[in-house]
């Protein structure tokens, strides 16, 4: 009979300690999982303030990688995405600028590259232009992506002789419509995942 | 030195072997999860404040998440039969409430409807309105193909409507045309001149439209909308009392005549007050009636009654 209480007492005590032992453990966990939410948590806010901090300092043409740009605001990507554009037409490289042509919008309006060309050199010009933004307006649509319209207006510093010519024979309201204002239409399917059509004079 | 202790530890693990085993194995199965999760990465998306499926007019509601993909799938079909002039098949995605109030259940006046906004190939926008009563209202915005064109020689504008998904049966079906519902509303009020029962409502978002059936118990001419006055039928919303807008509508029934009319009042659907009352303003029982404006005094001198009749509609 004593035996037994003894062994009871003993089983009691070894339940305690693997109890203990048990809790120990599992405490453990917690604080490492708490641990692991915290950092997650602080690298998120860090991510968001480097976000504001790179839009207050105005890089949307810096060289981000693919997690950045997704990041970046729908505005700053739409700038860039314009901005990219053109600077191909302002460096003449039309080839890169017209593969980011919608198809639909290049049979209607250009169906060939040379014709393309042609027309940003007589009717935008390269060299100095430069692009200042208006209003963007977002169109969304989940399934077959974003689509904004972009309010700009694109001016060749240096001036453009052929611009200037057809403006001569103009009234002041047609040189007015016929001043840099365009309209720059983009379909954003992923981040630099985009096709572009503009308003044609 | 310690050689009990010792004895004791030992034989603590030795009796003790399998539990602590399992408890071993549980703790570095913990271990393991925490260590794949720390290591697992969440997949970066394209930030965007576009939230298509949270209501515009009350962002505390949303769509149900298992709806989403749904909702949006429909929609998306829904426009590309209207593009590929598939009208039949775009049809059969309407309620039938839908098909038989906005388009009085003829595919020809739907066909009309789409030609006249599908005049070129549209793309369109989806945004969440407004979510009540398993109704998710959501506001489209159909416009030209700017993709194609880059808006060149044309002005950026879009034809501007609500789309309703409701629950018909098991299926979600898709009410357009501005349609949202229809309520049957089994009203009845009689008295000894008149019975009038109003027996449904068709809601659309910028109005809605009674169907009311009228009968005159008398022996005389029952008039209670004639062309030329104001205020005969109003509906009464809380505060504001609104005339009918089908204002050239007459409502003039013969001695024992039973008639049905549909009247309309200008009521948004996202206003706040439910419509209280319908309000029959100036019911007149009349010895004759001409339909004239200048025979219109006399002739409510000569009437049998004058009176004014309140339908609750809560």
């Amino acid at each position: 009979m004593r035996r037994k209480r003894k062994n009871s007492l003993e089983d009691y005590k070894i339940n305690l300690i693997i109890a203990g032992i048990v809790l120990i453990l599992m405490a453990v966990n917690i604080i490492m999982l708490i641990k692991y939410l915290t950092i997650d948590e602080n690298a998120q806010m860090q991510n968001s303030n480097t976000t504001a901090s790179s839009v207050n300092t105005n890089t949307v043409l810096d060289d981000v990688t693919d997690e950045e740009g997704k990041q970046m605001s729908e505005q700053d990507r739409m700038r860039r995405y314009a901005i990219e554009f053109i600077d191909n037409l302002d460096n003449e490289e039309f080839d890169v600028a017209y593969g980011k042509l919608s198809e639909d919008f290049k049979k209607t309006y250009f169906p060939t590259q040379n014709e393309f060309e042609q027309y940003v050199r007589e009717r935008i010009g390269t060299g100095e232009l430069t692009i200042n933004f208006r209003n963007i307006e977002r169109l969304g649509n989940e399934k077959t992506g974003n689509l904004y319209v972009l309010w700009v207006d694109v001016y060749d510093v240096l001036g453009n002789e052929y611009v200037q010519n057809l403006e001569e024979n103009m009234t002041e309201e047609e040189k007015e419509e016929d001043s840099g204002n365009m309209n720059i239409v983009i379909l954003e399917k992923d981040f630099n995942n985009y096709e572009l059509s503009f308003s044609v004079k | 030195m310690f050689l009990k202790l010792r004895l004791k530890i030992r034989n603590f693990f030795k009796d003790n072997k399998k539990i602590i085993i399992i408890i071993l194995i549980v703790w570095l199965i913990i271990f393991g999860i925490n260590f794949l999760l720390s290591l697992r990465k969440e997949e970066i998306v394209l930030n965007t404040t576009y939230t298509p499926n949270i209501s515009t007019l009350d962002a505390s509601s949303s769509v149900p998440e298992e709806e989403h993909s749904l909702i949006i799938d429909m929609v998306d079909e829904y426009i590309n039969y209207c593009n590929n002039k598939e009208y039949e098949k775009a049809y059969n995605m309407l309620s039938e409430n839908c098909k038989n109030e906005a388009f009085n259940g003829d595919i020809n006046k739907f066909t009309e409807y789409i030609q006249s906004i599908f005049t070129q190939k549209k793309r369109y926008s989806i945004q969440n309105y407004s979510n009540y009563n398993n109704t998710y209202l959501y506001h489209v915005k159909i416009f030209n193909d700017y993709l194609a064109t880059g808006l060149t020689g044309e002005e950026y504008s879009y034809f501007d409507e609500k789309f309703a998904m409701v629950k018909e049966g098991d299926e979600i079906k898709l009410n357009v045309g501005d349609f949202i519902d229809k309520v049957d509303l089994k009203r009845v009020v009689e008295d000894d001149y008149s019975k009038i029962r109003i027996l449904s409502k068709a809601v659309f978002y910028d109005h809605e439209e009674y169907l009311v059936k009228i009968t005159n118990k008398t022996d005389y001419t029952m008039v209670i909308s004639s062309v030329y006055e104001g205020d005969e039928v109003i509906l009464d919303v809380g505060n504001d009392k609104r005339p009918m807008t089908n204002s050239s509508l007459e409502i003039a029934l013969a001695p024992g005549e039973t008639r049905e009319y549909q009247i309309n009042f200008s009521k948004y659907n996202d206003e706040q007050q439910d419509a209280q009352a319908l309000i029959f303003n100036k019911i007149r029982i009349l010895k004759s009636y001409s339909g004239d404006e200048e025979d219109a005094e006399q002739e409510k001198k000569d009437a049998i009654k004058l009176y004014s009749l309140t339908i609750p509609l809560v």
